[in-house]
Protein backbone atom coordinates (compact mmCIF):
# COMPACT_ATOMS: atom_id res chain seq x y z
CA UNK A 1 0.00 0.00 0.00
CA UNK A 2 1.09 3.64 -1.09
CA UNK A 3 2.34 5.90 1.90
CA UNK A 4 -0.82 8.50 2.52
CA UNK A 5 0.20 11.78 2.08
CA UNK A 6 -2.90 12.93 3.65
CA UNK A 7 -2.59 15.60 6.15
CA UNK A 8 -4.77 16.90 9.27
CA UNK A 9 -7.20 20.27 9.04
CA UNK A 10 -6.45 23.14 10.60
CA UNK A 11 -7.97 26.55 10.37
CA UNK A 12 -6.84 30.08 10.78
CA UNK A 13 -8.44 32.74 13.54
CA UNK A 14 -10.73 35.30 11.33
CA UNK A 15 -7.84 37.67 10.26
CA UNK A 16 -8.59 41.29 8.89
CA UNK A 17 -5.64 41.86 6.34
CA UNK A 18 -3.18 45.04 6.67
CA UNK A 19 -2.01 47.01 3.41
CA UNK A 20 0.70 46.26 0.73
CA UNK A 21 4.15 46.51 2.66
CA UNK A 22 2.25 45.89 6.33
CA UNK A 23 1.79 42.18 5.94
CA UNK A 24 1.05 40.24 9.23
CA UNK A 25 0.46 36.81 10.15
CA UNK A 26 -2.65 35.08 9.55
CA UNK A 27 -2.23 31.09 10.16
CA UNK A 28 1.18 29.62 12.32
CA UNK A 29 2.53 26.54 10.93
CA UNK A 30 3.51 24.20 13.63
CA UNK A 31 6.95 23.56 14.13
CA UNK A 32 8.63 20.55 11.67
CA UNK A 33 5.35 20.72 9.33
CA UNK A 34 4.33 21.92 6.26
CA UNK A 35 1.26 23.73 4.84
CA UNK A 36 -1.44 23.79 2.09
CA UNK A 37 -3.61 25.88 1.52
CA UNK A 38 -7.26 24.44 0.78
CA UNK A 39 -9.78 26.56 1.28
CA UNK A 40 -10.23 30.76 1.68
CA UNK A 41 -12.85 32.55 2.88
CA UNK A 42 -13.16 36.28 2.93
CA UNK A 43 -15.18 39.46 2.64
CA UNK A 44 -14.52 42.73 1.49
CA UNK A 45 -14.63 45.09 4.01
CA UNK A 46 -13.10 48.16 2.81
CA UNK A 47 -15.31 49.84 0.60
CA UNK A 48 -13.14 49.60 -2.05
CA UNK A 49 -12.21 46.80 -4.58
CA UNK A 50 -8.79 45.37 -3.17
CA UNK A 51 -6.22 42.71 -4.03
CA UNK A 52 -5.83 39.92 -1.32
CA UNK A 53 -2.70 38.47 -1.34
CA UNK A 54 -1.46 35.08 1.02
CA UNK A 55 2.56 34.50 1.27
CA UNK A 56 4.86 34.63 3.70
CA UNK A 57 7.09 36.87 5.46
CA UNK A 58 6.29 40.26 7.29
CA UNK A 59 5.74 43.60 6.45
CA UNK A 60 8.17 44.70 3.77
CA UNK A 61 9.29 40.95 3.37
CA UNK A 62 6.33 39.16 2.38
CA UNK A 63 6.55 37.28 -0.72
CA UNK A 64 3.44 35.54 -2.26
CA UNK A 65 2.94 32.14 -2.79
CA UNK A 66 -0.01 32.53 -4.96
CA UNK A 67 -1.66 34.94 -7.41
CA UNK A 68 -3.39 38.18 -5.82
CA UNK A 69 -7.31 37.72 -5.26
CA UNK A 70 -9.68 40.64 -6.67
CA UNK A 71 -12.13 41.02 -4.07
CA UNK A 72 -14.84 43.54 -4.83
CA UNK A 73 -16.09 46.50 -2.28
CA UNK A 74 -18.64 44.88 -0.29
CA UNK A 75 -19.03 40.91 -1.68
CA UNK A 76 -17.82 38.08 0.28
CA UNK A 77 -16.25 34.76 -1.58
CA UNK A 78 -14.51 32.15 -1.24
CA UNK A 79 -12.00 29.81 -2.92
CA UNK A 80 -11.85 25.78 -2.63
CA UNK A 81 -9.01 23.15 -2.72
CA UNK A 82 -9.79 22.07 -6.53
CA UNK A 83 -8.66 26.10 -7.54
CA UNK A 84 -5.80 26.38 -5.53
CA UNK A 85 -2.74 25.28 -6.51
CA UNK A 86 -1.17 22.55 -4.40
CA UNK A 87 1.35 24.98 -2.53
CA UNK A 88 3.03 23.55 -0.14
CA UNK A 89 4.34 26.09 2.45
CA UNK A 90 7.45 25.00 4.68
CA UNK A 91 8.02 26.00 8.51
CA UNK A 92 10.95 28.13 9.34
CA UNK A 93 11.97 29.79 11.64
CA UNK A 94 12.17 32.92 9.62
CA UNK A 95 9.02 32.04 8.11
CA UNK A 96 6.39 30.29 10.65
CA UNK A 97 3.41 31.50 9.37
CA UNK A 98 1.08 32.37 6.30
CA UNK A 99 0.87 36.16 6.03
CA UNK A 100 -1.46 38.42 4.26
CA UNK A 101 -1.88 41.75 2.82
CA UNK A 102 -4.04 43.54 0.79
CA UNK A 103 -3.85 46.35 -1.14
CA UNK A 104 -7.03 48.54 0.84
CA UNK A 105 -6.80 47.00 4.17
CA UNK A 106 -9.76 45.76 5.77
CA UNK A 107 -10.45 42.44 4.25
CA UNK A 108 -11.56 39.63 6.66
CA UNK A 109 -10.12 36.54 6.11
CA UNK A 110 -10.41 33.02 7.28
CA UNK A 111 -7.98 29.54 5.44
CA UNK A 112 -8.43 26.08 6.34
CA UNK A 113 -4.85 24.25 5.58
CA UNK A 114 -3.75 20.99 5.59
CA UNK A 115 -0.69 20.08 7.62
CA UNK A 116 1.70 17.44 7.15
CA UNK A 117 4.50 16.06 9.16
CA UNK B 1 -5.08 -19.60 19.02
CA UNK B 2 -1.54 -20.57 17.72
CA UNK B 3 1.08 -19.15 19.67
CA UNK B 4 2.56 -16.00 18.84
CA UNK B 5 3.89 -12.63 19.94
CA UNK B 6 0.95 -10.75 19.88
CA UNK B 7 2.36 -7.34 19.25
CA UNK B 8 3.55 -8.80 15.63
CA UNK B 9 0.03 -9.01 14.43
CA UNK B 10 -1.07 -6.16 12.25
CA UNK B 11 -4.29 -5.00 11.26
CA UNK B 12 -7.50 -4.87 13.47
CA UNK B 13 -7.72 -5.38 17.45
CA UNK B 14 -8.03 -8.56 18.24
CA UNK B 15 -8.02 -10.37 21.63
CA UNK B 16 -4.21 -11.89 22.28
CA UNK B 17 -5.63 -14.54 24.00
CA UNK B 18 -8.91 -16.10 24.77
CA UNK B 19 -10.11 -17.60 27.69
CA UNK B 20 -8.04 -20.92 29.30
CA UNK B 21 -5.25 -19.76 27.20
CA UNK B 22 -1.93 -19.01 28.56
CA UNK B 23 -0.09 -15.48 28.68
CA UNK B 24 3.60 -14.63 29.28
CA UNK B 25 3.66 -11.54 30.12
CA UNK B 26 6.87 -9.40 30.20
CA UNK B 27 7.41 -7.11 33.10
CA UNK B 28 10.75 -6.15 34.84
CA UNK B 29 13.12 -8.10 33.03
CA UNK B 30 11.01 -11.53 33.26
CA UNK B 31 8.10 -13.74 31.75
CA UNK B 32 5.12 -14.16 33.97
CA UNK B 33 3.16 -17.01 32.97
CA UNK B 34 -0.77 -16.24 33.35
CA UNK B 35 -3.83 -18.07 32.42
CA UNK B 36 -6.82 -15.99 30.91
CA UNK B 37 -10.30 -16.52 32.90
CA UNK B 38 -12.14 -13.87 31.25
CA UNK B 39 -12.59 -11.58 28.82
CA UNK B 40 -14.15 -8.48 28.13
CA UNK B 41 -14.19 -6.03 25.03
CA UNK B 42 -13.88 -2.03 26.30
CA UNK B 43 -15.45 0.07 23.14
CA UNK B 44 -14.01 3.40 21.90
CA UNK B 45 -16.28 5.85 23.54
CA UNK B 46 -16.83 8.86 25.86
CA UNK B 47 -16.12 6.86 28.81
CA UNK B 48 -12.87 6.08 27.40
CA UNK B 49 -12.11 9.22 25.68
CA UNK B 50 -9.81 11.04 28.77
CA UNK B 51 -8.85 15.06 28.38
CA UNK B 52 -5.77 16.50 29.77
CA UNK B 53 -7.28 20.44 29.15
CA UNK B 54 -5.97 23.06 27.79
CA UNK B 55 -2.49 23.26 26.82
CA UNK B 56 -0.37 26.38 26.02
CA UNK B 57 1.30 26.89 22.76
CA UNK B 58 4.29 24.48 22.64
CA UNK B 59 3.52 23.40 26.33
CA UNK B 60 2.77 19.73 27.46
CA UNK B 61 0.91 18.55 30.36
CA UNK B 62 3.67 16.71 32.28
CA UNK B 63 3.12 13.02 33.44
CA UNK B 64 -0.51 12.64 33.89
CA UNK B 65 -1.74 9.23 35.45
CA UNK B 66 -5.10 8.01 33.94
CA UNK B 67 -6.48 6.43 37.05
CA UNK B 68 -9.49 5.22 35.49
CA UNK B 69 -7.28 2.34 33.61
CA UNK B 70 -6.47 0.92 36.46
CA UNK B 71 -7.33 -2.68 36.72
CA UNK B 72 -8.35 -4.86 39.49
CA UNK B 73 -5.47 -6.50 41.63
CA UNK B 74 -7.62 -9.49 42.68
CA UNK B 75 -7.71 -11.91 40.74
CA UNK B 76 -5.17 -9.79 38.14
CA UNK B 77 -6.36 -7.80 35.65
CA UNK B 78 -5.47 -6.64 32.93
CA UNK B 79 -6.24 -4.50 29.95
CA UNK B 80 -4.87 -4.33 26.21
CA UNK B 81 -5.95 -0.91 25.10
CA UNK B 82 -4.90 1.18 21.46
CA UNK B 83 -4.77 5.44 21.61
CA UNK B 84 -5.29 7.91 19.15
CA UNK B 85 -5.40 11.80 20.36
CA UNK B 86 -9.03 13.75 19.22
CA UNK B 87 -6.74 17.38 19.48
CA UNK B 88 -3.82 17.92 17.96
CA UNK B 89 -1.62 17.05 20.50
CA UNK B 90 1.37 14.46 20.68
CA UNK B 91 1.24 11.79 23.19
CA UNK B 92 3.77 9.90 25.07
CA UNK B 93 2.40 6.66 26.44
CA UNK B 94 4.55 5.58 29.63
CA UNK B 95 3.27 2.17 32.26
CA UNK B 96 4.09 3.55 35.42
CA UNK B 97 5.71 6.46 35.68
CA UNK B 98 9.23 5.56 34.84
CA UNK B 99 8.46 3.61 31.77
CA UNK B 100 7.89 4.98 28.13
CA UNK B 101 6.72 2.67 25.35
CA UNK B 102 7.85 2.99 21.48
CA UNK B 103 11.15 3.67 22.73
CA UNK B 104 14.52 3.38 20.78
CA UNK B 105 17.86 3.88 22.15
CA UNK B 106 17.65 7.96 21.63
CA UNK B 107 14.20 9.08 21.41
CA UNK B 108 10.55 8.30 22.43
CA UNK B 109 8.21 7.81 19.38
CA UNK B 110 4.61 9.91 20.06
CA UNK B 111 1.08 9.20 19.38
CA UNK B 112 -0.55 11.80 17.34
CA UNK B 113 -3.03 12.72 14.71
CA UNK B 114 -0.77 11.69 11.65
CA UNK B 115 -0.60 8.04 13.30
CA UNK B 116 -3.91 6.78 12.11
CA UNK B 117 -3.32 8.11 8.68
CA UNK B 118 -0.74 5.75 8.34
CA UNK B 119 -1.98 3.09 10.43
CA UNK B 120 -5.77 2.95 10.42
CA UNK B 121 -6.28 0.33 12.96
CA UNK B 122 -3.46 2.15 14.98
CA UNK B 123 -2.07 -1.44 15.63
CA UNK B 124 1.43 0.73 16.34
CA UNK B 125 -0.19 2.26 19.61
CA UNK B 126 -1.12 -1.13 20.97
CA UNK B 127 0.07 -1.63 24.82
CA UNK B 128 -0.70 -3.66 27.51
CA UNK B 129 -1.30 -3.12 31.27
CA UNK B 130 -0.98 -4.93 34.44
CA UNK B 131 -2.60 -4.96 37.79
CA UNK B 132 -0.30 -2.87 39.65
CA UNK B 133 0.56 -0.49 36.97
CA UNK B 134 -1.03 2.56 35.45
CA UNK B 135 -1.26 4.16 31.88
CA UNK B 136 0.32 7.87 32.22
CA UNK B 137 0.96 9.68 29.43
CA UNK B 138 2.23 13.59 28.40
CA UNK B 139 0.74 15.03 25.89
CA UNK B 140 2.64 18.03 24.02
CA UNK B 141 0.81 20.70 22.22
CA UNK B 142 2.97 21.28 18.65
CA UNK B 143 1.44 23.79 17.66
CA UNK B 144 1.96 27.85 18.42
CA UNK B 145 -1.62 28.05 19.28
CA UNK B 146 -3.25 27.51 23.38
CA UNK B 147 -5.40 24.32 22.50
CA UNK B 148 -8.64 24.69 24.56
CA UNK B 149 -8.52 20.23 24.95
CA UNK B 150 -6.15 17.65 24.54
CA UNK B 151 -8.32 14.22 24.14
CA UNK B 152 -6.74 10.70 24.15
CA UNK B 153 -9.41 7.82 23.04
CA UNK B 154 -8.61 4.35 24.15
CA UNK B 155 -10.32 1.28 23.09
CA UNK B 156 -9.24 -2.61 23.67
CA UNK B 157 -9.94 -5.65 25.96
CA UNK B 158 -9.70 -5.99 29.38
CA UNK B 159 -9.06 -9.81 31.12
CA UNK B 160 -8.94 -11.43 34.25
CA UNK B 161 -6.18 -13.53 34.74
CA UNK B 162 -5.60 -16.57 36.83
CA UNK B 163 -1.48 -16.46 38.24
CA UNK B 164 0.44 -19.23 37.60
CA UNK B 165 2.95 -18.38 40.14
CA UNK B 166 6.19 -18.72 37.55
CA UNK B 167 8.58 -16.54 36.24
CA UNK B 168 11.21 -17.12 33.57
CA UNK B 169 14.20 -15.38 32.06
CA UNK B 170 13.82 -16.83 28.27
CA UNK B 171 11.16 -17.43 26.47
CA UNK B 172 12.52 -21.40 25.88
CA UNK B 173 12.08 -21.63 29.92
CA UNK B 174 8.65 -20.41 29.92
CA UNK B 175 8.09 -23.03 26.74
CA UNK B 176 9.52 -25.64 29.26
CA UNK B 177 6.88 -24.89 31.61
CA UNK B 178 3.33 -24.50 29.40
CA UNK B 179 3.78 -25.61 25.59
CA UNK B 180 0.99 -23.30 24.18
CA UNK B 181 1.54 -19.41 25.09
CA UNK B 182 1.65 -16.11 23.90
CA UNK B 183 4.05 -14.09 24.81
CA UNK B 184 2.39 -10.25 25.53
CA UNK B 185 5.30 -7.68 26.35
CA UNK B 186 4.08 -4.77 29.30
CA UNK B 187 7.17 -2.77 29.43
CA UNK B 188 10.66 -2.26 27.23
CA UNK B 189 13.56 -4.34 27.40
Amino acid sequence: MAMHRSGIRKQSAVGVSAVTGAAAALYNITVGRTAIIKRIMWQNNCAANSNLSLGQGLAGAFAAVLPPIVTLNGLDGELNEWDIPNVEIQYTAALPAITFESTVAGIIVTIEVEEIG
Amino acid sequence: MAERLYAAKAGPIDPFALVNENVAIWMKAMWHLYRVMFVEQMPRSQAMVFDQGALAALGNTGDVRLINLDQQTTPPGLIQLRCSPLDDIQVEVKLGRAESRFTAANISARVDRFTEISDPDLHTTEFVVLQDNSVWVNCTNPTAYATAMSRIAFFGFRYTLEDLQTAKKTPAEVKAVVNNVVFVPSGSD
